[in-house]
């Protein structure tokens, strides 16, 4: 199969191309991104385009005319931008790319990048959805999700392909630049004083893994993919010996304001988790992909406070910098 | 019939033990948001004024609905929670947390869950046991009726219904439990089945308290 990988530049694009390209089965890998992977991957042939230029897309994508198309290039807001060029990014992209890919007519399979931020938390909304509860995003961040399985699906069902949405609790790894990691790794952190319900999370080599399995197998349908267990956002601090701030109400705005100061701001569907939990039902995952995540949640929110570093939110905003220099 | 007043002796662990696990965060949090370290802590402090009698038996392992009766206030609840914990060394998950803070994270801490069929379904298919309380009554020998919808995904797992009679009183701090023989759903997963379902559990709990609580000459 001949596979495009969009968002190959992060930490979880890269680790995908990485895994695919140890297959025998791929015959030729392309990545797509506005930035290349860290790390060189032997057979990857690199297209260092922005999303928003859809002609470059078009045409990138027309060339390497793929029969299978990881789309990882989702932008969570203030992870590698903010989160308006987060929404703009994600959607241009998904429309450019899927678009592209459908037009060619050698399209096989499709593996699109989730969360499970789209089934929201509104009151009254189960706290642990499996796949079947309709998805209600109460967040950009979810709904921009949500947007990204419903064009994919879209392109699935026309072109007659098996499509999967691989709906992954928050993700976590040394390299990932989350912005919950970021919040949870500083001094004091700003914490829910009426409510300390449940999170999981996911590392980027499950998550990558995932990907992979799905692409193999061919799933179909939306996937949720959550390290097993959980933690609440006081038990994390406790683990890495931070300091909660109990906040209530209007107190929360201040505490925004003050983390983004110092360097990491509290996107809304982070303040959602934190205020309102985030879990989700993982146990169709070991069946169709074959295999649950290795990594705990409660391991994971104990790792995050042992890494060297999560990248900063400027990440983004570097690069394009650098390069022009 | 089994009478316990202390946790389970494997389970118990010092107060020390205990605080020194919240301080440093390496206790348990389940994803529908239960902590069994309070579960236990609510457990060693309940047996100073309360005690549980329970008769039948539970699954030791796997999925399982139970049907029970229920009036004014939480004493049923708890006393089916504590009963359930010091016996089988499960957790009991009773339905019915409101989804409004700080009472419903607050109730999630001590294994309460939501009254919608998704959170039901999650919670059995990871194989826990779950407690429906049918609706409230003045008497403690009337039973009150079951919201078939609840009892959907169990049927479609198969997982088996439990009716249990819980009487006693919060004044004597005397509970006793008793569970009934199980109940499957019979044929497809459809409303209707699950109707019928709830129709025989709730059969089945009022049984067991006319078994239990004869009715008086006043009372008939």
């Amino acid at each position: 199969m001949r596979v495009l990988i969009t968002g190959v530049g992060g930490a979880l694009g890269s680790r995908v191309a990485r895994l695919l390209d140890r297959r025998p089965d791929v015959e030729a890998l392309a990545g797509l991104d506005i930035v290349a992977p860290g790390r060189s991957v032997r057979r990857l042939d690199m297209l260092v385009i922005d999303p928003l230029d859809r002609r470059a897309v078009l045409a990138a994508v027309t060339h390497f005319a793929p029969t299978a198309v990881v789309h990882l290039g989702i932008y969570e807001p203030d992870a590698r931008s903010t989160p308006r060029e987060a929404v703009e990014r994600t959607a241009a992209g998904t429309v450019a790319v899927l678009g592209a890919a459908a037009e060619l007519g050698t399209l096989d399979r499709i593996v699109v990048r989730s969360g499970i931020e789209v089934y929201g938390r509104r009151r009254g909304s189960p706290m642990t959805p499996d796949e079947s509860v309709r998805p209600d995003p109460t967040t950009p961040f979810g709904r921009s999700l949500l947007r990204v399985e419903q064009l994919a699906m879209a392109t699935g069902a026309d072109v007659g392909v098996p499509t999967s949405a691989l709906r992954f609790g928050p993700l976590v790894g040394p390299e990932f630049p989350s912005p919950l990691a970021r919040l949870l790794r500083m001094r004091a952190v700003p914490v829910s004083a009426m409510a300390d319900l449940p999170f999981q999370l996911l590392h980027t080599d499950d998550a990558a893994r995932a990907v992979v399995d799905a692409l193999e197998r061919r799933v179909d349908g939306p996937v949720n993919v959550v390290g097993a267990g959980a933690v609440t956002a006081f038990q994390a601090l406790r683990m890495g010996r931070r300091i909660p701030l109990r906040m209530l109400g209007p107190q929360w705005s201040l505490a925004r304001l003050v983390s983004a100061r110092l360097g990491s701001p509290v996107p809304d569907h982070v303040l959602e988790l934190l205020q309102r939990g985030r879990t989700a039902d993982g146990s169709r995952a070991a069946s169709v992909l074959g295999r649950a995540p290795l990594r705990s949640t409660p391991d994971l929110a104990r790792a995050l406070f042992t890494w060297h570093e999560v990248q900063p939110a400027d990440w983004l905003k570097l690069v394009p910098e650098e390069e022009a220099a | 019939m089994m009478v316990v007043g202390d946790p389970e002796p494997g389970r118990a662990s010092s107060g020390l033990e205990w605080a020194r696990r919240r301080a440093s965060g390496s206790y348990e949090v389940d994803p529908w948001g239960a902590d069994p370290d309070w579960v236990d802590a609510l457990s060693a402090v309940s047996r100073f004024g309360l005690r549980v009698s329970v008769t039948g038996d539970l699954p030791p392992t796997g999925p399982a609905v139970i049907v029970a009766n229920r009036r004014f206030g939480f004493g049923e609840v708890l006393a089916l929670m504590l009963g359930v914990r010091r016996t089988s060394g499960r957790l009991l998950r009773p339905i019915g947390a409101p989804d409004i803070a700080p009472i419903g994270p607050l109730a999630r801490r001590f294994g309460v869950i939501q009254a919608h069929p998704a959170e039901v379904g999650s919670l059995l298919r990871a194989g826990e046991i779950i407690a429906m309380a049918l609706t409230r009554q003045w008497r403690a020998t009337r039973v009150g009726t079951i919201s078939p919808e609840m009892l959907e995904p169990g049927q479609r797992l198969r997982v088996p219904v439990i009716p249990a009679a819980v009487y006693g009183g919060e004044i004597t701090g005397s509970w006793k439990v008793s569970f009934g023989p199980a109940i499957l759903g019979r044929g497809r997963a459809t409303p209707l089945a699950a109707a019928e379902l709830a129709d025989r559990a709730r059969a089945g709990v009022q049984a067991m308290l006319d078994d239990a609580l004869p009715p008086k000459w006043w009372s008939r």
